[in-house]
């Protein structure tokens, strides 16, 4: 299926200080370019060029769906994204769920616990779970999404499993004091190539690497996952999500 | 009113019309033979390209004055150079036409400030004359752009597109937050 007279934006947040920040972002435009399933495929930025407005700006196509490069319905997709993208005149702009908010996360999650279990040849009832998530006094929607993957995860069997914050309680740097012993997974609800999940989160663990692997800290032993968003894990998951959203509304 | 066609140069860039394609160049490649530059065959390669500097830092800000030379992208189309122009200066060749049809929008700073979280806003009133500092230290030092939004018109030039920013972007935000 082909939706030509469609533009396609991926609107992520970016950074002004981390060249990183954006590389999944567009490197997951370039690969659905190539696709040919949209007439125009953009990525965008709010801390860096091009910006929303830039983007828009230089479109040919005047129908416009644009996909958050976010985990969760937070502040900046209620909020900002809805603004920037709804007050276009001459243009026609929906704004789908973020990527976030697909079912497929969950798997991707338990891909990576999965992983690191096999490295120690564990099973779920032998470890603690970690959801490390951003959290925001700004919205509900950030804390709400890494608790729902943190209540799902639990079903696999681990001993425990909390969802922990960068802005709010209880903390990442707290770890310690929710899981008082034995071994813990920590899978970031970060979007890869940004500064939390690589490492401002590795950081407050008290681990010296942000690959994906176990690691020793003066607390104990930790397995850090990989953070999310990689291009083959989300390209398919966007797509969906635009053509979804196009279809249902037309 | 002038042609946009008519126009060579914007910013930190220059092209010249060869028949059927365009060659599409930094302003001080000009006269530099082509077998000197780097060719550029796709649009995430001059991607790649202008979100570096000549040395090698990051260039988050597309329209500051430190696009890197030593490179030349052949169009072939229209549609193909407005593409190239985006990747380049985003945004930027779409406010040239609004502004040259006499219906440029653009934000004012007491529109900005209200759509500011809570933090900035704060931020905002502490220093006073923040904004006016963060316009002289980081947009008029740092970026092509002609501060529309604050006031500042370009001069009209034939042969020239005109960098017009038509409100504070991340980068003048993230200067205010610190």
């Amino acid at each position: 299926m082909q939706f030509k007279d469609i533009a396609l934006i991926l609107a992520g947040h970016g950074s002004t200080k981390n060249a990183d920040s954006s590389r999944f972002t567009r490197e997951t435009a370039h690969r659905i370019r190539e696709k040919g399933i949209f007439g125009e495929v953009r990525s965008a930025f709010w801390k860096e060029q091009p910006s929303y407005a830039d983007a828009i700006r230089g479109l040919k196509t005047k129908k416009v769906v644009v996909v958050p490069w976010f985990l969760a319905n937070g502040y900046f997709t209620t909020k900002i994204l809805k603004r920037e993208f709804a007050e276009t005149p001459g243009v026609e702009c929906r704004v789908t769920e973020p990527i976030g908010m697909r079912p497929e996360i969950l798997g991707h999650f338990q891909k990576r616990a999965e992983r690191l279990l096999a490295v120690k040849n564990w099973n779920p009832t032998q470890v603690s779970l970690l959801v490390a998530s951003h959290g925001t006094p700004l919205h509900t929607g950030s804390r709400g999404a890494a608790v729902g993957l943190a209540e799902e995860l639990a079903k696999d069997g681990y001993r425990t499993v909390h969802a922990v914050f960068l802005e709010e309680e209880p903390r990442i740097a707290d770890w310690r004091d929710l899981i008082r012993e034995g071994p813990v997974m920590v899978l970031p609800h970060f979007l890869a190539g940004g500064l939390h999940g690589s490492e401002d989160v590795p950081e407050l663990l008290g681990i010296s690497g942000a690959e994906e692997g176990w690691y020793e800290s003066e607390k104990g032993e930790i397995g850090y996952g990989e953070p999310l968003g990689r291009p083959e894990e989300v390209e398919e998951m966007v797509i969906e999500l635009a053509m979804s959203k196009v279809e249902k509304e037309t | 009113m002038r042609k946009m066609e008519e126009a060579e140069k914007m910013g930190q860039i220059c092209w010249k019309r060869m028949g059927k394609f365009w060659d599409v160049r930094h302003i001080q490649d000009q006269g530099v033979a082509v077998g000197q530059l780097k060719s550029l065959g796709t649009l995430d390669e001059l991607e790649e390209v202008v979100r570096w500097d000549g040395q090698g830092q990051y260039r988050p800000l597309r329209s500051e004055g430190n696009l890197a030379t030593g490179w030349h992208y052949q169009v072939n189309c229209a549609g193909e150079f407005r593409e190239v122009i985006e990747v380049i200066y985003p945004g930027l060749w779409g406010n040239a036409e609004a502004w040259e049809e006499g219906c440029l929008k653009y934000q004012s700073w007491k529109e900005a400030t209200a759509q500011a979280t809570e933090r900035v806003r704060k931020k905002v009133i502490e220093a006073g004359d923040l904004p006016q500092r963060v316009i002289e230290e980081n947009c008029k030092r740092r970026c092509l752009k002609s501060l529309y939004w604050a006031g500042e018109r370009p001069v009209a030039e034939v042969t020239t597109i005109p960098m017009l920013c038509t409100g504070p972007c991340g980068m003048f935000w993230s200067r205010v937050e610190g």
